[in-house]
C-alpha cells in the first residue's frame, strides 16, 4: 500500500516540498517581515515558505508566535489567545499522511533537530510547539494546552492518536514558534514526524 | 458472514506483506481490498469469530528477505511505520509480540535495515491475542 506523507504550510497554504526537490523546501522564521531578523530573546512574526538557504520568499504562511506559557499571537494580531483556541486552519503546519487505503495512526510524533541526527538538538535556537485540534469555531479545541519546548530525543512532541475510524487521510496541525539565543542566522533546524499506522 | 481475509497470494496481496499461520493450520496473507479494513484488523475478527490464535508470525519482503517472530505468544503484533523528515522518508513494516503487557518490535526495512525496540503492549487493535487470552479477559469480564 502506498502512503504519502506531506507538509503544509498551515491549512490550505502551500507544499513545502520535499529537500530534495530544491525548490521551496524550508519553512523559515523571520522577523517583521521577509528576510528580517528575529531579535534575540524574541520571537517570529513572520512564517515564510522558502528555499534551503533561506534566501526567496516563497510566499507567506500563517504565523504563530509564543506569547506565553500558554498563550500566542495568531498572525499581526495584538492580543495573545490560548493555544486551545487557535483553530487548525491558522496552525503554522498541517502535515498530512495520505494512504490508498483506510488506517488508524498511533505513536505520532514531531521532533526539532540539527537537520544531522534527529537525536540531536537543534543548533542556536529555542522552538516550542504545540499540536492544534480545533477544526470548529464554536467548540473549544482539544489540542495541548501548553506550550512545548521540543529538541531533538530529548524532548519529542507527542501527537494524537486518530483511532476512532479507518480513514485515507489523517491530518496533524501543529503549531511552531522561535527564538534564537544568539546574533546570526540559523540553519541546522531540521523538523521529523514519524507515525504508526494498520 | 464471515470476514474476508486472504489465505492464499492474490491480487489483493502486496509483494511485500505480513504472513500469519493459524492455529487450525491455515496461513492468512497480508492484502489490501478497496472499502475493506486493514487487513490486520480484519485477520483480528477471523481469529475471533472461529475461536483461534496466530501461531507464527513473520514479514516478508519483496527483496526475499524474512523476518520472523518467535512462535506461540500470548500476542502479536502487526504495524506500519512512516517518517518523513528534511531529506528522506520511508515507511518500516512492524511486527512483534506481547506479553505480560510488554512488547517486542522488530521494525524493518526492504533493504535490510531493521531495529528492535522494547515497550509497552500497546494492546488493540495493533495487538491481537491468542484464544486463550481472550478467553481470559472475557471470563474476567463476567
Amino acid at each position: 500500500m502506498a502512503s504519502t506523507i506531506r507538509w503544509f504550510g498551515g491549512a490550505g497554504s502551500p507544499e513545502i516540498a520535499p529537500a530534495a526537490s530544491g525548490g521551496f523546501n524550508t519553512l523559515g522564521f523571520f522577523g517583521a517581515s521577509f528576510g528580517f531578523s528575529i531579535r534575540v530573546g524574541e520571537y517570529n512574526t513572520t512564517t515564510f515558505r522558502t528555499n534551503a538557504n533561506g534566501t526567496s520568499n516563497g510566499s507567506q504562511l500563517p504565523n504563530i508566535k509564543y506569547a506565553n506559557t500558554s498563550g500566542a499571537f495568531v498572525g499581526a494580531s495584538l492580543v495573545a489567545e490560548e493555544l486551545l483556541e487557535i483553530e487548525n486552519t491558522l496552525a503554522t503546519l498541517d502535515i498530512r499522511l495520505n494512504t490508498d487505503n483506510a488506517i488508524k495512526t498511533q505513536n505520532s510524533r514531531f521532533r526539532a533537530f540539527d537537520r544531522v541526527n534527529i537525536n540531536n538538538n537543534p543548533s542556536g535556537v529555542w522552538i516550542g510547539a504545540a499540536e492544534a485540534r480545533k477544526d470548529n469555531a464554536s467548540v473549544r479545541g482539544s489540542g495541548d494546552a501548553f506550550w512545548q519546548q521540543i529538541y531533538g530525543s530529548g524532548s519529542v512532541l507527542a501527537l494524537s492518536d486518530q483511532t476512532t475510524a479507518n480513514a485515507t487521510q489523517h491530518d496533524w496541525y501543529i503549531l511552531l514558534s522561535a527564538s534564537p539565543f544568539s546574533i546570526g542566522e540559523k540553519t541546522e533546524i531540521g523538523f521529523y514526524f514519524e507515525t504508526e499506522f494498520l | 458472514m464471515s470476514v474476508v481475509v486472504s489465505k492464499n497470494v492474490n491480487e489483493f496481496v502486496p509483494k511485500s506483506r505480513w504472513i500469519a499461520s493459524l492455529s487450525n493450520g491455515e496461513t492468512i496473507y497480508e492484502d489490501y481490498r478497496d472499502g475493506q479494513d486493514p487487513a490486520w484488523e480484519r485477520l483480528a475478527r477471523y481469529v475471533d469469530e472461529e475461536d483461534l490464535s496466530i501461531t507464527n508470525l513473520r514479514v516478508q519482503f519483496e527483496s526475499g528477505r524474512i523476518v520472523t517472530i518467535p512462535a506461540g505468544q500470548e500476542g502479536y503484533i502487526q504495524k506500519k511505520k512512516a517518517w518523513l523528515t528534511s531529506g528522506a522518508g520511508g515507511v518500516m513494516l512492524c511486527i512483534g509480540y506481547a506479553s505480560k503487557g510488554k512488547c517486542l518490535i522488530h521494525e524493518a526495512s526492504n533493504d535490510g535495515d531493521s531495529i528492535s525496540i522494547i515497550g509497552v503492549d500497546p494492546g488493540e487493535p495493533w495487538t491481537i491475542y491468542s484464544k486463550k487470552v481472550r478467553d481470559a479477559a472475557q471470563h474476567n469480564a463476567y
